[in-house]
C-alpha cells in the first residue's frame, strides 16, 4: 500500500515547505477555497467516513456539522496532546510533515467558518513545537495562511499552543480550559464544545492524525479515501507499536488488515526469546487482550476490536510478553492513572490511587483473597459514576488482566509474593 | 403549561418549568437525592458524583441529578439498586481518605458528610492503605482555619470566590488525591465576604477561627432576626447557647434581600451583645463619677429635672436624639414621649446627612422615593449605575447583588465615582471628577443624556468642543441600556455642596428617564435609618420643609435655646469632629444617655440608662429598599436593662400624659395605622422574610 500519511518516509526532506509543495501540497486547500463551498468541504468529509483519531472514533462530518451557522467566531483546536502511554504517532506526523497538519487545520477551519485555529501541543515535544512554529511561519510568508489566501477574501491564522504536563488536558473540554489558560478540568457537559467551547464560542476539536487525513480526502475525493479500509473503518491508521518486538515504532496500516500484519511484518515479530502474552490495542486506556492466535487475527478496525472485547482507540500497540508480571504492566498503568487523575471528582480521584495501591500490595506480597473482588468492586465503583472517561479508562485494563489472568493474581495471593521477582527486576 | 415538561421520578409524575435542574425537581417534590459539590446559590460542577440517579434510556450509566435539566417525559429512578450501590460507593470514596474525628469537629451535628453517610453510606469501609495527611489546621487567612484532611473537594468555596465575590481567592491546588484548597502562593484570603465559606463548606474544613472549639452545635438555638450592622437589612439566624449567650450569626437566605450570603462585618459582630462591658444598670451622676442606682430613682430624678426645665425655659428647651439603630417601636415611642409627653417637636436621629433641607431639596428628595426600588429589581436592571456611591463600604451585601446582576443577568454597570472602588473593575463605564464637585457631576451627566450628541450646544461644560463632543459620546454610549437603577449615596460625605447634592441627583435621574425607566436606591447610614426617616424623627424646618437644622448645628449655635437632651444610642461625643461639641453637651442642664456601653457620649451624661440590644428586644428595622423587616427577643438583657421603648413609656408614668404601650405588636399596629409610610403594613403580611409597603399598593 502506498502510504496516505505517511509520505514522508518515502520522501526525503517533505518537512519543507517546497518539497510539500511539489508534492501537491496546499494544492486541496486552493481547491477548497477557490472551489468549493464550506458546506460542500464537510459534506466530503462526511461522505468519506473519516472517524476522529483520538480515540472515540467519532464520524469527524458530523462533528463539523454541529458548528451553528450564525455564531461567530468558531474556532477550531487541533488536539496535539498525545500523551497516552503507548501512543506516539502524532508526533511523528508533526515532526516529519508538519505541512499536511496545517494545511489540514486550513481545510478544517475554513469549512467551519473560522478564521483562527490552534493547535494545543503536549508541552514535552519541545522540538517538534518548534518544527510547527517554523512551518507556520513559512507557510504565512508564502501566503498558504494570514489574510485574504490565494485572493479569496479568506483569513486564516494558526497559533501553535504548548501543554504545561498533564495527560487530562487531552480530554477536549480540560483542553479548552488550559488553552484559555485556566488549569484544565473537565468541563460539565452540555453545553458541548461545538455550541460553546473555546471562549464561549462554537468549537471544533480534532485529533491531528484526522486532520492530517484531510487534506488527502478533499483533493482525491471521498469514493477515494473509501476505496482504503473497510466499510464501518474506511481509511487508514497509523498503529504505534512497542515494547519487544524487533522494529517498534509507527507504522500507518490499512484498515481491515489484520494485527498479526502489524506485528509479523511490519514490526518485524517479537524479539528473540519473546513470546506475545498479552497486548493492548489502543492505549492505556484500552483492556488488554491475551496474545491468542486468534486476538493475534483481529482486523485493524473500529470494529475489530469492538467485537473482540477492547477498543482500537487511538491504535497503539503494547505488547506484553511473557516474562513480565502482569500485575506489573498494571501496576504501571495504574499508576498512571492514579497520577494524572485531575482530582475534580470523587470516584477517580479517590478511586484510582486505591486501585494502584491494592495493586501495588498484591503485586509485592501482601495481597488478601478478599483483594481481587475488592478491585473489581472498585472499579464497578468508578465505571461510569466518574465525570470524564479517564476515570473509566483506569479500570478497563484492571477488569481486563483480572478476568484474563486471574491465576496470576491467585498465585500471588497465594504465594504472597510475585512469582516472576527475579525477572521483573531484570526488566525494569 | 408549555414551559412546563412532566417527568416521571420514582413512579410519580411531576410538572415543572422547563429548564428545572432534575435536582431541583425532586427537592421541590419533597424527594431527596443527597448532595455535597451542588448548592442551589452557586451553578453546578457536577464533582463529587452523589446526587447519582438512573434515568431510563441512559446508555452510560447514572448520570448527575444537579447538572441534568429535565426533559419531556424523563422517567427518573432515585431509589434503584444501581442508584444505591452508587451512592454507598461515592460515599466510601469520600471516606477513605477522611480523618474520623467527628468527636472533636465543630461541625459535627449538623454536618451533611455524617448525615448523608448515616442516610447513604455503607456501614464499614475497605480501606486499608494508609491514609493521606496533611497539616491541620492551617490559618487560610485572618478570618477562617482549613481543614484539609476533612475538605471533601467539593468545590464550594472555590466557586464562591469565582463566582459570588469574583475575587478567586480560594482555589485548587495540585492534582488528583494531592488536590487540595488553597490560596494562590499561599496569600492570606482576605475578603469582606469571607464568612459565607464557613456556611457553604459542606463538612467541617473551613471554620471561623473566632468561634473553633467554642460550641457544640446541638446545644445551639437558631432564632430568626436581621443584621443590625447596616441598611441592606441582611437576615439572619442568632445561635444562642443555653438560652443567654450569642455564638454566631448565621445566614438566613431572603432570596429578596441577601440571597442567603452574609458579609464578615455583620457576620462577626455579635461579640458586643454579650460583652461584659455592657451597662447592666442605670447610673446616676455624683460629681465626676456615676452611681448605680435603680429604675425608679432614675427615672424619677430624670422626670423632675425634666419638668422644671420645661416650667423654667418651656417645652422647646429641651431636644432628643435618637440612633437610627433603634427599632421602629423605639423611634415612634420616642417621638411620641417628646412630642406629646414634654410637647417639643425637636427631636432628629444621628447619624445621618448634616443638612437642612430647602424646600426644593425636599422635592427632590420625594422625587428619588417614589422610585424606591426593590433590591431584586436589580437582577431586570439593563444598567446599574453606582452614583457617587460605593456599596462595598457602606452595604456590602449589596456588591454581591449587582455582581449577580452582571454576571447572571447581563447588567451593565457604570461607576461615577471620584475614586476607583472595588467594583470598578467591573465597570462598563467610568466617569470621575473631584470629590467635592459631585453636584456638577451629576448635572453635567444629565446635560449630556438631554443633548443629541451631534450638537455641542451646552456651554456649561468648560472643554473644547472635541472633547465635549467625545464626552457627549461616551454618556450617550453609557447609559444606552434601560431599565435602570441609580444607587446613590445619601451621606454625601466629603461634597461640599451637599446642600445642592439631592437635587442634584434628582436631575440625573429625571435626565435618565427619557432613556429608560429608573429605580433609585440609596445607600444610608444604619440599619434603621429608613425607618427613622419615615417616622419623622426629624425636626421640622423653617418654611413647612420637613428636614430642620440638625441637632448638631442647633446645639453649637450661640444663641440655642436647649437646655435638656435625652440622646438615645447616638454617639455624638465621638463622632462630631468638631472638639468644642462635647463641651456644648457638658454645658446642657440635663443630659439622659440611653446606652450600651459607657461611651463617649454616655461619660458626659448626668443620669445613663442601660439599654436592651437589638438581639434582646423584639421590633422591626426598615432596610434600604423599605421593605420591613422583624428582630425577636433572642437572650435576655444584661442586669435589668430594658428597651428603649419601655424606659420611655415608664419614664411617661411621672408626666400627666403618661404613655401605655406594653407589647411591640402593639405599637407597630399604631404606625401600620398612623404613620403614612407603612399604612396597611399589619405584622401579619410582614411575615418571616419581611414586607415593603409599596409592593403592597396596585401597580
Ligand atoms: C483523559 C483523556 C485524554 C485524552 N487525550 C487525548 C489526546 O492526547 N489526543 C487526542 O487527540 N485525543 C485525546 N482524547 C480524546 C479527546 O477528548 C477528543 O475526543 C479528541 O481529541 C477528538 O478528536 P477526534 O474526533 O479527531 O478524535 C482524550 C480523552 C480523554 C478522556
Ligand atoms: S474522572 Fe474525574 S477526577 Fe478523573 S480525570 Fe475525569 S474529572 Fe478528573
Ligand atoms: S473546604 Fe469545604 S467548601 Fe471548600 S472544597 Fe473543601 S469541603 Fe468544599
Ligand atoms: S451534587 Fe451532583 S455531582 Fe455533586
Amino acid at each position: 500500500m502506498e502510504p496516505i500519511l505517511f509520505k514522508h518516509t518515502e520522501i526525503p526532506d517533505l518537512d519543507r515547505l517546497e518539497v510539500y509543495v511539489d508534492h501537491h501540497g496546499y494544492a486541496a486547500f486552493r481547491r477548497a477555497i477557490t472551489e468549493l463551498q464550506p458546506q460542500e468541504v464537510t459534506q466530503i468529509v462526511s461522505d468519506s467516513g473519516l472517524a476522529g483519531r483520538g480515540g472515540a472514533g467519532f464520524p469527524t462530518g458530523r462533528k463539523w456539522s454541529f458548528i451553528p451557522k450564525s455564531v461567530l467566531p468558531t474556532y477550531l483546536v487541533v488536539n496535539a496532546d498525545e500523551s497516552e502511554p503507548g501512543a506516539f504517532k502524532d508526533r511523528e506526523l508533526m515532526e516529519r510533515n508538519p505541512h499536511q497538519l496545517l494545511e489540514g487545520v486550513a481545510i478544517a477551519a475554513f469549512a467551519i467558518g473560522c478564521q483562527k485555529a490552534f493547535i494545543y501541543i503536549r508541552g514535552e515535544f519541545l522540538y517538534i513545537g518548534e518544527i510547527l512554529d517554523a512551518a507556520v511561519a513559512e507557510a504565512y510568508a508564502a501566503g498558504y495562511l494570514g489574510q485574504n489566501v490565494f485572493g479569496s477574501g479568506y483569513n486564516i491564522e494558526i497559533v501553535v499552543h504548548r501543554g504545561a504536563g498533564a495527560y487530562i488536558c487531552g480530554e477536549e473540554s480540560a483542553l479548552l480550559d488550559s488553552l484559555e489558560g485556566y488549569r484544565g478540568f473537565p468541563r460539565l457537559r452540555p453545553p458541548f464544545p461545538a455550541i460553546k467551547g473555546l471562549y464561549g464560542q462554537p468549537t471544533v476539536i480534532n485529533n491531528v492524525e484526522t486532520i492530517a487525513n484531510v487534506p488527502h480526502i478533499v483533493r482525491n475525493g471521498a469514493d477515494w479515501y473509501r476505496s482504503y479500509g473497510t466499510d464501518q473503518s474506511p481509511g487508514t491508521k497509523v498503529c504505534s507499536i512497542s515494547g519487544p518486538v524487533n522494529r517498534p515504532g509507527n507504522y500507518e496500516m490499512n484498515m481491515g488488515t489484520t494485527f498479526r500484519e502489524l506485528l509479523e511484518d511490519r514490526a518485524g515479530g517479537m524479539r528473540e526469546g519473546k513470546k506475545l502474552k498479552a497486548y493492548i490495542p489502543g492505549g492505556a486506556s484500552a483492556p488488554m487482550l491475551p496474545g491468542t492466535e486468534a486476538n493475534i487475527d483481529i482486523s485493524l478496525s473500529y470494529e475489530g476490536y469492538r467485537e473482540a472485547g477492547s477498543s482500537f482507540g487511538s491504535a497503539s500497540f503494547i505488547i506484553i510478553p511473557d516474562d513480565v508480571c502482569i500485575l506489573r504492566a498494571q501496576l504501571s498503568l495504574s499508576e498512571f492513572f492514579a497520577h494524572e487523575s485531575c482530582g475534580k471528582c470523587i470516584p477517580c480521584r479517590e478511586g484510582t490511587p486505591w486501585l494502584a495501591k491494592t495493586v501495588r500490595r498484591i503485586e509485592s506480597g501482601q495481597g488478601r483473597e478478599e483483594d481481587l473482588p475488592l478491585l473489581l468492586d472498585i472499579c464497578d465503583n468508578i465505571l461510569g459514576r466518574s465525570f470524564c472517561a479517564l476515570g473509566d479508562f483506569s479500570t478497563s485494563n484492571i477488569v481486563a488482566s483480572v478476568k484474563y489472568f486471574y491465576d496470576e493474581y491467585e498465585e500471588h495471593i497465594r504465594s504472597q509474593a510475585c512469582p516472576y521477582a527475579h525477572q521483573a527486576r531484570a526488566v525494569a | 403549561m408549555e414551559d412546563h415538561v412532566t417527568l416521571r421520578v420514582d413512579g410519580d409524575e411531576m410538572q415543572v418549568p422547563k429548564g428545572t435542574l432534575l435536582w431541583e425537581a425532586c427537592a421541590s417534590h419533597g424527594i431527596d437525592i443527597p448532595i455535597f459539590c451542588y448548592h442551589t446559590k452557586l451553578g453546578p460542577v457536577g464533582a463529587c458524583r452523589t446526587c447519582l440517579v438512573e434515568v431510563e434510556g441512559q446508555t452510560k450509566g447514572p448520570i448527575t441529578a444537579c447538572s441534568t435539566p429535565v426533559a419531556e417525559g424523563m422517567v427518573v429512578r432515585t431509589r434503584s439498586p444501581i442508584v444505591e450501590k452508587a451512592q454507598r460507593g461515592i460515599l466510601e470514596f469520600l471516606l477513605l481518605n477522611h480523618p474520623l474525628d467527628c468527636p472533636i469537629c465543630d461541625r459535627a451535628g449538623e454536618c451533611p458528610l455524617q448525615d448523608q453517610t448515616f442516610s447513604y453510606g455503607p456501614g464499614t469501609s475497605r480501606y486499608i492503605e494508609p491514609k493521606r495527611h496533611h497539616v491541620k489546621p492551617i490559618a487560610l487567612g485572618p478570618t477562617i482555619a482549613l481543614d484539609r484532611e476533612r475538605c471533601v473537594l467539593c468545590w464550594r468555596c472555590v466557586r464562591f470566590c469565582a463566582e459570588v465575590a469574583e475575587d478567586k481567592s480560594i482555589v485548587l491546588l495540585d492534582r488528583g488525591d494531592h488536590t487540595m484548597v488553597g490560596t494562590f502562593q499561599e496569600k492570606p484570603y482576605v475578603s469582606n465576604f469571607s464568612g459565607n465559606v464557613i456556611e457553604l463548606c459542606p463538612v467541617g474544613a473551613l471554620t471561623g477561627r473566632k468561634q473553633r472549639f467554642n460550641f457544640r452545635p446541638w446545644e445551639l438555638q437558631n432564632h430568626p432576626s436581621v443584621c443590625p450592622h447596616c441598611p441592606m437589612g441582611c437576615n439572619i439566624n442568632v445561635s444562642v447557647r443555653k438560652n443567654d449567650e450569642v455564638i454566631r450569626f448565621l445566614s438566613r437566605d431572603n432570596p429578596e434581600v441577601d440571597d442567603s450570603w452574609l458579609c464578615d462585618r455583620g457576620r462577626f459582630n455579635f461579640e458586643f451583645i454579650n460583652s461584659p462591658e455592657r451597662l447592666r444598670s442605670p447610673l446616676i451622676r455624683r460629681g465626676d463619677s456615676f452611681e448605680e442606682t435603680s429604675w425608679s430613682e432614675a427615672l424619677e430624678y430624670i422626670a423632675n429635672r425634666l419638668q422644671s426645665i420645661v416650667e423654667e425655659h418651656g417645652p422647646a428647651a429641651v431636644a432628643g436624639v435618637a440612633s437610627p439603630r433603634l427599632t421602629n417601636e423605639d423611634l415612634f415611642v420616642f417621638k411620641r414621649f417628646m412630642r406629646d409627653v414634654v410637647g417639643t417637636a425637636a427631636v432628629d436621629h444621628y447619624p445621618r446627612p448634616q443638612v437642612a433641607l430647602t424646600s426644593r431639596e425636599r422635592t427632590a428628595l420625594q422625587a428619588l422615593d417614589d422610585k424606591l426600588m426593590p433590591i431584586a429589581d436589580l437582577n431586570g436592571a439593563g444598567t446599574i449605575v453606582l452614583l457617587g456611591a460605593d456599596p462595598s463600604e457602606r452595604e456590602p451585601v449589596l456588591e454581591l447583588r449587582i455582581r449577580q446582576a452582571i454576571n447572571r443577568h447581563s447588567a451593565q454597570l457604570v461607576v461615577v465615582n471620584p475614586h476607583e472602588i472595588a467594583l470598578s473593575s467591573r465597570a462598563n463605564a467610568t466617569f470621575d471628577y473631584a470629590p467635592e464637585r459631585f453636584a456638577d457631576m451629576c448635572h453635567q451627566l444629565a446635560r449630556g443624556l438631554l443633548s443629541p450628541v451631534s450638537t455641542a450646544a451646552t456651554g456649561a461644560i468648560s472643554t473644547t468642543s472635541e472633547a465635549l463632543e467625545a464626552f457627549l459620546d461616551r454618556v450617550h454610549r453609557s447609559f444606552a441600556n434601560g431599565p435602570f437603577a441609580v444607587i446613590y449615596d445619601d451621606s454625601f460625605a466629603g461634597v461640599i455642596d451637599k446642600g445642592d447634592a439631592l437635587s442634584a441627583v434628582a436631575t440625573f435621574v429625571e435626565a435618565l428617564q427619557s432613556i429608560g425607566s429608573v429605580g433609585t436606591l440609596p445607600l444610608l447610614d444604619d440599619c434603621n435609618s429608613m425607618g427613622a426617616r419615615d417616622l419623622g424623627i426629624l425636626p421640622d424646618g423653617v418654611d413647612g420643609a420637613s428636614w430642620g437644622m440638625p441637632f448638631v448645628q442647633r446645639l453649637s449655635a450661640p444663641d440655642s435655646p436647649i437646655r435638656a437632651a435625652l440622646i438615645l444610642g447616638s454617639n455624638l461625643a465621638r463622632d462630631e469632629p468638631d472638639p468644642g461639641f462635647a463641651a456644648r453637651l457638658r454645658d446642657l442642664d440635663l443630659l439622659v444617655v440611653h446606652e450600651l456601653f459607657l461611651t463617649d457620649t454616655a461619660r458626659l451624661a448626668d443620669v445613663i440608662l442601660p439599654a436592651a440590644s437589638f438581639a434582646e428586644k423584639t421590633g422591626t428595622f426598615t432596610n434600604t429598599e423599605r421593605r420591613v423587616q422583624v428582630i425577636t427577643e433572642t437572650v435576655p438583657s444584661p442586669g435589668i436593662a430594658r428597651a428603649d421603648w419601655e424606659i420611655l413609656v415608664d419614664l411617661s408614668q411621672y408626666f400627666d400624659q403618661p404613655l401605655s404601650y406594653t407589647l411591640p405588636q402593639q405599637i407597630w399596629d399604631e404606625i401600620a395605622g398612623r404613620v403614612a409610610a407603612y399604612r396597611g403594613l399589619s405584622l401579619s403580611k410582614i411575615g418571616p422574610t419581611g414586607a415593603r409597603p409599596h409592593a403592597l399598593q396596585p401597580a
